[in-house]
């Protein structure tokens, strides 16, 4: 019996179906976690609900002195379960190296450039001069590579997405990635809050949006969606502290 | 993308009263009024669940306090309550598993037609087809209000 070598894997079919697979941890984490702070948060408000439903239909003075006294337990813990939540989960990481945009920038394209090639997308790249900046190595490739992932995923096979480098001010690299294919967030996405009730925007696009606001936010960045000048689209500008080269 | 208007207070207020009737099929008697009437309530947390008994009990209703659904399970079957009120999101055995069970004890306890209904934080139209499913009568999101127990209630 003969056994054939495996075929030699395609690269960027692997490289699409990695970034596939983390889309989709991304989105269950944050399902799951919605969900678990929904109800943690959803219990207490629902009995405050109740006990002020109880007060309407009994005024006798005994009875409104306790349900206020349940209430304020209730607020209590309500407040107690957001702080916990807030201080475990938005534990910041510990600062990384510094490394240049350049090769921050290439790193982050080398990984989806196969992918966008794959699917008939050409990547335009422009980081001429700002090469020699230095910015933190860890959170702002997540955020690069996040917002590509996002690009690769919404643009059509034939057209291009664009990518930026460049210098803003003497203490800030801005990146400008310009997404013709997705549409503009809704309005209330500053705020981190989901589209009014029955609005239809897609929600991996918000959920990727979201985190890189997070994260840019975090390291003392920004993160700015704006209509793209030119064409169909929007443009996505994200700012990040750096330093010159020593 | 369509923009959708944000709910107003009368919209609010409107919602308090609504309960979702799902069609089930069933032997579940009708609620007209015949107050007072044993009201199970099945629910995990403690204090929603002490809340939601004082609620009925406001109403004139017995309440019969579980917290999970082998307790259910017992109660339905020495206290025959008239309605349970069931929490979707209980530990082990969920709401959904309940009612199923629930359905088969009422098939083998003769008289007994328990209206089952569901309490849930979701109010998409998902829930709503899996309340169906698995056989509860009714579904009313959270937080429930006394309008919306008046209607189950008949009262």
């Amino acid at each position: 019996m003969t056994v054939q070598a495996p075929e030699k894997p395609d690269l960027a079919a692997l490289l699409s179906r990695l970034d596939e697979l983390r889309v989709a941890e991304r989105r269950a984490v944050s399902a799951r976690m919605v969900s678990v702070a929904g109800h943690l948060i959803g219990t207490p408000l629902n009995v405050i609900a109740g006990r002020a439903a109880l007060m309407r239909t009994n005024s006798a003075p005994e009875a409104i002195e306790e349900n206020v006294r349940r209430i304020e337990e209730q607020v209590e813990r309500l407040a107690q379960r957001i702080r916990r939540l807030i201080d475990y989960f938005g534990l910041a990481e510990p600062p990384t190296e510094l490394r240049s945009v350049g090769d921050v920038l290439e790193e982050c394209l080398s990984l989806y450039r196969p992918v966008a090639e794959l699917r008939g997308i050409s990547l335009q790249v422009d980081t001429d001069g700002v090469e020699p900046l230095r910015i933190e190595g860890s959170v702002a490739p997540l955020v690069l590579t996040t917002l590509l992932s996002l690009a690769v995923r919404t643009t059509a096979p034939g057209q291009s997405i664009s990518i930026s480098a460049s210098e803003d001010g003497p203490k800030a690299a801005l990146f400008e990635l310009g997404l013709p294919g997705l549409q503009a967030p809704p309005t209330n996405f500053e705020r981190f809050e989901p589209p009014e009730h029955g609005a239809r925007y897609d929600v991996g696009a918000l959920e990727a949006l979201w985190v890189c606001l997070g994260l840019a936010r975090r390291m003392g960045g920004a993160l700015e969606i704006v209509k793209a000048k030119s064409g169909a689209g929007v443009t996505v500008r994200f700012r990040v502290v750096a330093a010159s080269p020593a | 993308m369509r923009e959708a208007k944000s709910p107003g207070r009368k919209d609010l207020a409107r919602d308090r009263t609504r309960v979702y009737s799902l069609g089930v099929t069933n032997q579940a008697k009708p609620l007209g009024g015949k107050p007072p009437r044993c009201v199970l309530i099945v629910e995990d947390d403690d204090d929603s669940r002490e809340m939601l008994g004082e609620l009925v009990s406001a109403f004139g209703h017995r309440a019969v306090p579980a917290s999970n659904a082998a307790e259910a399970i017992a109660r339905t079957r020495d206290q025959r309550p008239d309605l349970a009120l069931i929490d979707i999101g209980l530990p082990e055995v969920d709401g959904c598993e309940l009612a199923r069970l629930l359905r088969l004890v009422m098939v083998e306890t003769p008289g007994l037609h328990t209206r089952l209904v569901a309490l849930t934080g979701y109010s998409d139209g998902a829930m709503r087809e899996s309340a169906g499913a698995a056989g509860f009568d009714a579904y009313v999101v959270k937080p429930i209000m006394p309008e919306a127990l008046e209607a189950l209630l008949g009262a």
